[in-house]
């Protein structure tokens, strides 16, 4: 059993609480899913439960957590890794060797284990989590859900009562995470093995939970699953739509969720206000593409028009983020054409705006507001127009901030700032939603919207299939460095079983959003 | 992807990058520096692939270039000696005024020439050869050390990969390499970021190793693998210890073979065929995998 009792921690050299005054119960064998906003303590608390807080980071901690009898005050990280195995979110940083069998052997080489325990658990976990083939491959060249399998391994190896993770699926696309969270609940299952997991995506991970811990401001509530998520704006669309409608159980997955969709009425002769795109402004034909002589782009074609956005998706590898370095101009492909009309080769750096996934690599300034500036005064441009960005961005309240002391979702917001305004006709994003909570995922997707109702045009690479739902006029699936598809999103998405949204799974049609459900079905639905 | 066909121990690895690595220190002959130059680039693109970070080292390799170009310009406009005068920059000028030569050119290429070397060698080192298998086999005492080699080899292409992430995002924007040379905001455009994100990474790690029971134990284990020696290995250690011994003679023998000064008056590298032969006993790891 995992226990927090009275438990309020703050970090070094600052006045405010990260946690607040936590009490809460865990159960052996309970599958807890920890929710909240960015900043809301979530991977604080879980780094109670390892003792990585307060030992690794110090600060001031107050009240006791026990972990399978032992108080995490008492006992190092070390002495508790055999009681808590943890995973982290990026699957790469936390890997001290290159290659799997090392790194599967590195915790049970530190305990002292002798050589044939060692050799005897590697086994055990390469089998337990069907990675056997990947023992003597390079980490760095193993797709990201390989990586979070080994990391979960590593922590498994140690043979732990509870395994913890920060956000292990965030990177991943929608087939990998599936597969890394049936592996957590085969874990659950069979070995009664206590997870405590964070994620923002919950759509992907509700229904594996059986209870959940909300924080909100450094305070938690801990409750089963649907009484935390009845209670809560911060929900996937099934149980948005389910609280909307009354469903009683409340539903966690699709299969559950048909047993009311069925029953409603829905008008389907409803004409979507779908926007209407302007004219072209990217053009990219033929493109070819080679890494060390390994084709990444097989001869694409693909187009942008004013006031479109379009969503690349497709799994992990398939050349998402090359074809966009592509179509930036970072990279200069082997064959075919791009026609970049209204950004105009001449000046692609000012008139395509690029947002890399981790948006911390723009951030540089002292404040948001410099931030913002700098892009102007590097080239030479009068910087009025800061104030109005940072209005859009809405941000204003936070001009004076240094950037980096932001959430995830506003350090997005001041990177896309920072390259909009320029002006560029063209935005491109590498997975935007990494990282965000929901309440910042909405910002977002209102932000592309006014944008491409401005006329420019968006490019995302994305896994979040509920991203491109909200906001996706197009999607492009790629698959193995070739266009599967190029199709009006509703379209792309109604008719692909691994990149539907959650809403069409239930109701199938064109139907994509919480609101299109708003909108098609009759009132007499509504709670 | 890894091509088991190709694949040597480490230990070969090793010996094979030493003896590189020996050569070019001690070679100040542009021409037989440019052989082993040739060499390596072989030896790299044969077997290139084996890591996502591979790529990372060409770009690492014109940074060296990059510097090689600084050591030739101020080697040229500091060191006003040499016979052959390109041009003259009025001694009124503080430190660069003087004769510019051809031959303060040619010592700063010879030079960088050194320099590219080596960082190719280290190219070729992170690209064949399997550290954690080296690792292995050091004596328990000395795990550690062995541990935090593992780290720095992993971070550096980690930190590379990151600068090229950020060096793009920033060249979208409109920030390049030489505005972030011209003034303050340009460089921490750069540095700010890329030191940042050095930082977390470096957390995540050290909170991944303490996960892990790192430090928990004085005598921690370490798992020993026993070594595959092939026909391949074998080849490759007898050449590259051959090429040594033929080296060490000829620089004791005949030490002008390998030096060269550009210095009072500009001549051309002197070259003997039979020694350029020599050095292709290091392309015998190409010549085993084809």
């Amino acid at each position: 059993m995992i226990r927090f009792e009275r438990v309020t921690y703050s970090y070094p050299d600052t006045r405010s609480l990260a946690i607040k005054d936590i009490d809460l119960k865990i159960d052996d064998g309970a599958f807890v899913l920890v929710i909240g906003d960015s900043g809301s303590g979530k991977s604080t608390l879980l780094r109670c439960v390892n003792g990585l807080i307060p030992h690794f980071y110090g600060g001031r901690f107050i009240g006791d957590v026990t972990v399978v009898g032992s108080n995490t005050k008492h006992e190092t990280v070390a002495g508790l890794s055999r009681k808590t195995g943890f995973v982290f979110q990026d699957a790469t940083s936390q890997a001290v060797n290159k290659k799997v069998e090392d790194e599967l052997a590195f915790g049970l080489e530190n305990l002292g284990l002798p050589p044939v325990t060692i050799r005897k658990r590697i086994e055990e976990i390469l089998d337990q989590l069907g990675i056997s083939s990947l023992r003597n491959r390079d980490i760095t060249m193993l797709s990201g859900g390989e990586r979070q399998k080994i990391a979960i391994g590593c922590a498994l190896a140690m043979q732990p009562d509870t395994l913890v993770l920060d956000e292990p699926t965030s990177e991943l696309d929608p087939n990998s995470a599936e597969e890394i969270l049936s592996v957590l609940q085969k874990l659950n299952h069979d070995l009664g093995l206590t997870i405590i997991i964070s994620e923002h995506r919950l759509e992907r991970v509700v229904q594996y939970a059986d209870s959940a811990i909300y924080l909100e401001e450094g305070m938690a509530v801990h409750g089963s699953i649907r009484d935390i998520l009845k209670d809560i704006d911060l929900t996937p669309p099934l149980v948005t739509l389910a609280k909307s409608f009354g469903w009683d159980p409340m539903p966690l997955s699709v299969k559950d969720g048909r047993r009311f969709s069925k029953n409603m009425e829905m008008r389907h002769d409803i004409q979507f206000d779908d926007r209407q795109a302007g004219p072209v402004i990217l053009d990219a034909r033929g493109l070819r593409f080679s890494y060390n002589g390994n084709e990444v782009l097989k001869g694409l074609d693909i187009t942008l028009r004013a006031g479109e956005i379009v969503a690349l998706m497709g799994r992990n590898g398939t050349g998402k983020t090359t074809l966009l370095r592509n179509l930036c101009g970072l990279l200069d492909p082997d064959s075919g054409s791009i026609d970049r009309n209204a950004a105009g080769d001449t000046d692609k750096h000012a008139l395509i705006g690029y947002v890399p996934q981790r948006p911390s690599s723009l951030l540089f300034a002292e404040t948001v507001k410099d931030e913002l500036k700098a892009s102007l005064e590097l080239h030479k441009r009068d910087t009025s127009p800061v104030d109005d960005m940072l209005d859009d961005i809405h941000l204003t309240g936070k001009a004076d901030i240094y950037p980096r002391d932001l959430s995830l979702g506003e350090q997005q917001r001041v990177a896309i700032g920072s390259v909009m305004v320029l002006k560029p006709e063209l935005l491109i994003m590498d997975e935007p939603t990494h990282g965000l909570d929901y309440h910042n995922k909405e910002l977002l997707v209102a932000l592309l919207k006014e944008l491409a109702g401005r006329g420019k045009g968006v490019i995302l690479a994305t896994h979040d299939v509920e991203l491109a739902a909200q906001c996706a006029d197009r999607v492009v699936l790629l698959a193995e460095g070739t266009i599967v598809i190029d199709a009006p999103a509703r379209e792309v998405l109604s008719e692909s079983m691994l990149f539907s949204p959650q809403v069409n799974k239930l109701f199938g049609g064109n139907v994509m959003t919480v609101d299109d459900v708003m909108s098609s079905s009759s009132k007499g639905n509504r709670k | 992807m890894v091509n088991n066909k190709k694949d040597m121990n480490a230990v070969t690895w090793l010996i094979y990058c030493a003896v590189a690595a020996f050569i070019a220190v001690m070679t100040r002959n542009p021409l037989y520096l440019v052989i082993l130059l040739l060499i390596l680039w072989a030896v790299f693109k044969t077997f290139e692939g084996r890591s996502a970070t591979d790529g990372i080292w060409s770009s690492f390799i014109r940074l060296g270039v990059g510097f090689m170009a600084i050591s030739i310009v101020f080697n040229a406009m500091t060191a006003h000696y040499g016979r052959t005068v390109i041009f003259r920059i009025p001694v009124s000028f503080p430190v660069i005024g003087g004769s510019i030569t051809a031959e303060a050119v040619a010592y700063g290429l010879a030079y960088g020439l050194v320099f590219i070397s080596m960082v190719s060698v280290f190219a070729v080192f992170n690209t064949v050869i399997d550290l954690s298998s080296v690792l292995r086999l050091v004596p328990g005492f000395m795990r550690q050390s062995a541990i935090l080699m593992s780290i720095t080899f992993n971070f550096i292409p980690q930190t590379l990969y990151a600068a090229t992430e950020i060096k793009e995002a920033q060249k979208m924007r409109g920030y390049t390499m030489k505005s972030s040379l011209r003034d303050i905001a340009g460089t921490a455009s750069l540095f700010v970021p890329l030191i940042i994100t050095g930082l977390e990474k470096s957390c995540t790690l050290a909170e991944s190793m303490e996960s892990r029971a790192y430090g928990s134990t004085a005598k921690a284990t370490v798992i020993r693998r026993p070594l595959d020696w092939t026909l391949r290995d074998i080849l490759t250690v007898a050449s590259s210890l051959i090429f040594a011994m033929v080296f060490i003679y000829i620089k004791v023998s005949h030490p002008s073979v390998f030096a060269y000064s550009p210095y009072p008056q500009l001549a051309a590298p002197g070259f003997d065929p039979l020694t350029g032969m020599a050095f292709l006993l290091m392309l015998v790891p190409v010549v085993m995998s084809l």
